[in-house]
């Protein structure tokens, strides 16, 4: 069987755009969102530095609820969220929103792992020289951090661009919905690899970016 | 400058010269009754000016006891004035403005990796929000104080340990502050560096007249720099007083383990052992801070009253601004004669009888 790439070409082109679109604004809304959910898992943990123990054990237990959840059954699972959020369960923009969450999650999670990294001296030099939490969270935290929240941000795109590709199967756009509709269900393992090999090139990018960042933070 | 102490007047009034003072302080970590008592009832008054040295072995509660002067930690129980304000109670805002007064040094640094000598520096200045010519000026001011002003663009991990903590100490000094808080702040480094790093902190304090609180468990920082010494041992203050006196005549057994340790003067029990067995004569310990006088009475006296002397053990430990001399003596010759001898030592120094 040959492909018609002549009329598949337009399509498979915006198949790539949506999965970018969908790829960086979910990195930054669920990252934004996400560094100020990790911020508080790591100030409310006990000997933090805004000690909250009821605060802490709540997020935690809802991050613990949402982040083992596989990504395709929360899509579904959160549908009539999406519909009330977004207006629609289909297309890019109504699955940004599953995305964003998941997102946030997971990074919520990656930022206090890399939080408790930080020195703790360093944070108790800063709260000796008379620093207020925020300030330390601002001017020690995330700069002490930058390295480690560069390199778990970049796994985190990854992760995002593999759960727009999922997306597809329920009702995303993208290049999981092109490989899926054009490839799988035409059994054209042609268009199925190719849309692979955009994915294959677009982390491998992603991850040569994040490491060359990660690593002008860290000076080495 | 001593004011009289009005304590037993109900509200304590604290005197003029002095800018920390602890009274009754506990701590007491983790539950109330079974919890771990890491400071058990201490007093504490630190006058303005003087360097003054908290010793103790770890565990002792030494960086408890510095923490609760800036309030890093709170007290269970009892107060903590610092400056005439009682900061047991403070909590955030006014507590961050002490805290600015307060300049506090760490074993480990705390240096910010992600900021460069003049950013690390600059911190404190940034809180204060001072702007960027301001924290340039003052910046270079510190720096140059501590030796480093060619530093300035430099990242703490290309730093040898005692620059690092002369970045340390410039950070400290940047709010101006009266107090300085030294925790174990040549522990981390080696002889040579340390003797850099006290001299440093002894500038501090003589040339910009800032108060110091050195925490150590060494008695050579304490012999080197302080003042005043208090001896901490599992929680409690053993004894306080000035360093000369405490190195002079350790009264607990604390004290004298420390003494012993950095001293070497004094003979330990073994050793007085061995020199009884070796020696029938009469052993006595002189201690004096001045050598000279000890040498023309100890040759006056024994030529005077018939008795032969030898000095057996001892050596001279240098303080801050004088000296201690410790030598055990065996003296030989008739009884009375000894005696008299001994009496006319008493008149150059402290003289203890080394017999069992």
């Amino acid at each position: 069987m040959t492909t018609d790439w002549s009329t598949l070409w337009p399509t498979f082109q915006t198949a790539i755009w949506q999965t970018l679109l969908m790829a960086v604004v979910t990195i930054l809304i669920g990252g934004i969102l996400g560094l100020i959910l990790g911020v508080a898992l790591f100030t409310t943990r006990g000997g933090g530095l805004m000690e909250n123990r009821a605060v802490n054990t709540v997020l935690n237990v809802l991050v613990n609820i949402v982040r083992p959840i596989p990504f395709i059954i929360f899509v579904t699972a959160i549908a009539p969220l999406t519909l009330q959020a977004m207006g629609s369960t289909i297309g890019t923009k109504a699955v940004l929103f599953p995305l964003v969450i998941a997102a946030t999650f997971g990074v919520s999670r990656i930022v206090e792992q890399s939080l408790v990294s930080v020195d703790p001296g360093v944070i108790e030099a800063a709260e000796a020289m008379g620093a207020g939490p925020w300030q330390i969270v601002r001017s020690v935290l995330v700069p002490e951090a930058l390295g480690p929240l560069i390199l778990g941000y970049t796994f985190i795109f990854v992760a995002v661009v593999d759960m727009t590709a999922i997306a597809g199967a329920v009702g995303g756009d993208g290049l999981g919905d092109f490989a899926i509709t054009y490839g799988y269900h035409r059994f054209d393992w042609a268009v199925t690899w190719i849309a692979v090999a955009v994915i294959i090139a677009l982390v491998q990018l992603a991850q040569f970016g994040g490491n060359a960042l990660a690593r002008k933070a860290l000076r080495r | 400058m001593t004011a009289p102490l009005a304590k037993s007047t109900g509200e304590a009034v604290v005197p003029p010269d002095t800018l920390v003072r602890l009274e009754s302080v506990s701590k007491v970590f983790g539950k109330d009754d079974e919890g771990h008592r890491a400071l058990d009832d201490v007093d504490l008054e630190i006058r303005r000016g003087e360097i003054f040295a908290v010793i103790g072995y770890s565990g002792a509660g030494k960086s408890t006891l510095v923490r609760l002067i800036n309030g890093l930690e709170q007290t269970t129980s009892g107060t903590v004035t610092v400056d005439g304000v009682d900061i047991t109670r403070l909590r955030g805002k006014p507590l961050r403005a002490i805290r600015r007064r307060i300049g506090m040094v760490f074993q480990q640094f705390n240096l910010m990796r992600s900021r460069t000598v003049f950013g690390n520096v600059a911190y404190p200045l940034q809180l204060a929000g001072l702007g960027r010519a301001e924290q340039e000026d003052r910046v270079a001011e510190l720096l140059s104080f501590v030796g480093l002003l060619d530093k300035a663009w430099t990242y703490p991990e290309e730093l040898s340990g005692g620059q690092k903590q002369r970045v340390g100490i410039a950070r400290a000094l940047a709010s101006d502050p009266d107090l300085l808080l030294a925790d174990e702040s040549t522990s981390a480094l080696d002889p040579e560096t340390t003797r850099e790093v006290l001299a440093l902190l002894r500038r501090v304090n003589e040339e910009l007249g800032i108060t110091i609180v050195v925490i150590t468990h060494e008695m050579d920082v304490v012999r080197a720099i302080a003042d005043r010494v208090a001896v901490l041992d599992s929680g409690r203050v053993v004894e306080t007083g000035s360093v000369r006196d405490i190195l002079g005549a350790p009264q607990s057994e604390t004290t004298q383990r420390f003494v012993a340790a950095t001293v070497g003067n004094r003979p330990n029990a073994d050793r007085l052992q061995q020199l009884r067995e070796a020696y029938d004569d009469t052993l006595v310990t002189v201690t004096v801070t001045d050598e000279r006088a000890l040498g023309s009475v100890l040759s006056a006296a024994a030529r005077r009253h018939g008795v032969d002397f030898e000095i057996v053990y001892g050596g001279i430990t240098d303080l801050k601004h004088e000296s201690i001399g410790s030598f055990t003596l065996a003296l030989r010759g008739p009884d009375t004669g000894v005696l008299a001898t001994v009496d006319a030592l008493s008149a150059a120094g402290t003289v203890e009888g080394a017999t069992a």
